[in-house]
C-alpha cells in the first residue's frame, strides 16, 4: 500500500534553497534521475550513471535554486561529461548594483518595443539572375554541340 | 541480485566504487526495468554485500506511520527500539539513521532517489554523514518501500 502523505512532525525546518538534480535524456525528453544536495556528489551522480550498464544517451546536472517567491531557477552544470563554464550566483544575494539592460533575440518580452529590427538586404535577385545566365549558357553549348554532332553524322 | 557480471580469467578486477552512496544506489539502477524504480522485492539488504551494515529499509504503508523492516547492524544507534520493525518515529534523534531517514516523505513525492548529507551528532559525538534513500514500487508502481544507506566520519566540534 502507498505512504500516506502526513509529514513527520520532526521533519526539517528548512529545505535546502538549493539541489543538484541528475537528469537523464530519456525518449528525447530530460527527466530527474535523482536529486543531490551537494554538487560534488551529484557530478558523481551523473558520472556513474554514464558509466553504468543502462546509461541514457545524455545526462545533465542542474542546480535548480528556489527562490523566495516560491519560483525555481535551473542552471546546467554538467553535461554528457562536458563541464558548461557557467558560473552559479549565489542563490540570495544582493546585487550591489542595478545591471545593465542586455539586448537579447526574443520577442516575446519586447512586444512594445519601438525599435524596428534592420531589413535584411536583398541577396536573392543578384543570384537568381547568375543561376539562370548560367543555365541558358549551358543549354547553348548544350545545344551547339548537339548540332555539331548532327553535321558530323550526315 | 549480482552487482555484477561474472569475471572470467584475464579479464582486470572491476574498481570498486569508492562511495557507499553510489554503491548502493547502482544496486537499485540495476534492479530497474525500463526506466520505472526497482519492485520492493527485487532489491534486498543482502545484495549490498560488504554493505549491508549501512543499509536500511522502510516499508510504507496507507495510513500509518513508516517503518523500518531492516536497519544495518552498524546504523543502530544507542538506545534504538529492539521490538521488529520499529517505526521512523522511535529512532533516536540524536543518530546518523535519524538525519537520513527523516525527510523520507520526499522519497514519496519526488519519485526519485535523494542523497544528502551534512553535519550532526551519533551516538553523541559530532559527524559528518551523508546518506541516500530510494523508492521501491509494488505491483502497481506506487511506492511502498525506501532503500537506504548511510555512512559517516567523526569530525572535531
Amino acid at each position: 500500500m502507498p505512504a500516506s502523505s502526513s509529514k513527520e512532525s520532526d521533519a526539517p525546518l528548512s529545505a535546502p534553497s538549493r539541489t543538484y538534480e541528475v537528469q537523464r535524456l530519456t525518449q528525447g525528453r530530460w527527466t530527474v534521475d535523482s536529486v543531490s544536495d551537494d554538487k560534488e556528489m551529484a557530478l558523481e551522480l551523473a558520472k556513474s550513471l554514464m558509466r553504468s550498464r543502462r546509461a541514457p544517451s545524455a545526462a545533465r546536472v542542474m542546480s535548480v535554486i528556489a527562490t523566495e517567491s516560491g519560483k525555481f531557477s535551473e542552471i546546467s552544470v554538467w553535461r554528457s561529461g562536458q563541464i558548461e563554464t557557467v558560473r552559479e550566483a549565489p542563490a540570495a544575494a544582493p546585487k550591489a548594483a542595478p545591471e545593465a539592460p542586455v539586448k537579447t533575440t526574443e520577442v516575446g518580452d519586447f512586444k512594445h518595443s519601438d525599435e524596428h529590427p534592420a531589413t535584411p538586404p536583398k541577396k536573392g535577385k543578384m543570384r537568381n539572375v547568375v543561376y539562370a545566365l548560367q543555365a541558358a549558357f549551358g543549354l547553348g553549348i548544350s545545344l551547339a554541340a548537339a548540332e555539331a554532332v548532327y553535321l558530323l553524322m550526315r | 541480485m549480482s552487482r555484477s557480471g561474472p569475471v572470467t580469467a584475464g579479464m582486470p578486477a572491476p574498481r570498486r566504487e569508492k562511495r557507499l552512496v553510489l554503491r548502493v544506489l547502482e544496486i537499485w539502477r540495476q534492479a530497474r526495468i525500463d526506466d520505472l524504480a526497482p519492485k520492493a522485492g527485487a532489491v534486498k539488504p543482502a545484495d549490498a554485500g560488504e554493505d549491508e551494515p549501512f543499509v536500511f529499509m522502510i516499508e510504507l504503508y496507507d495510513g500509518a506511520p513508516p517503518r523500518f523492516s531492516y536497519v544495518g547492524d552498524a546504523l543502530r544507534p544507542s538506545g534504538f527500539p529492539s521490538s521488529p520493525d520499529p517505526l521512523l518515529d522511535d529512532c533516536p534523534k540524536a543518530s546518523v539513521l535519524h538525519l537520513v531517514t527523516r525527510d523520507w516523505l520526499e522519497i514519496v513525492e519526488r519519485g526519485v532517489p535523494v542523497t544528502r548529507g551534512g553535519k550532526g551528532v551519533n551516538n553523541g559525538k559530532p559527524v559528518r554523514y551523508r546518506g541516500t534513500m530510494a523508492p521501491l514500487v509494488d505491483e502497481d508502481g506506487v511506492i511502498c518501500a525506501i532503500l537506504g544507506a548511510a555512512n559517516w566520519r567523526a569530525i572535531e566540534k
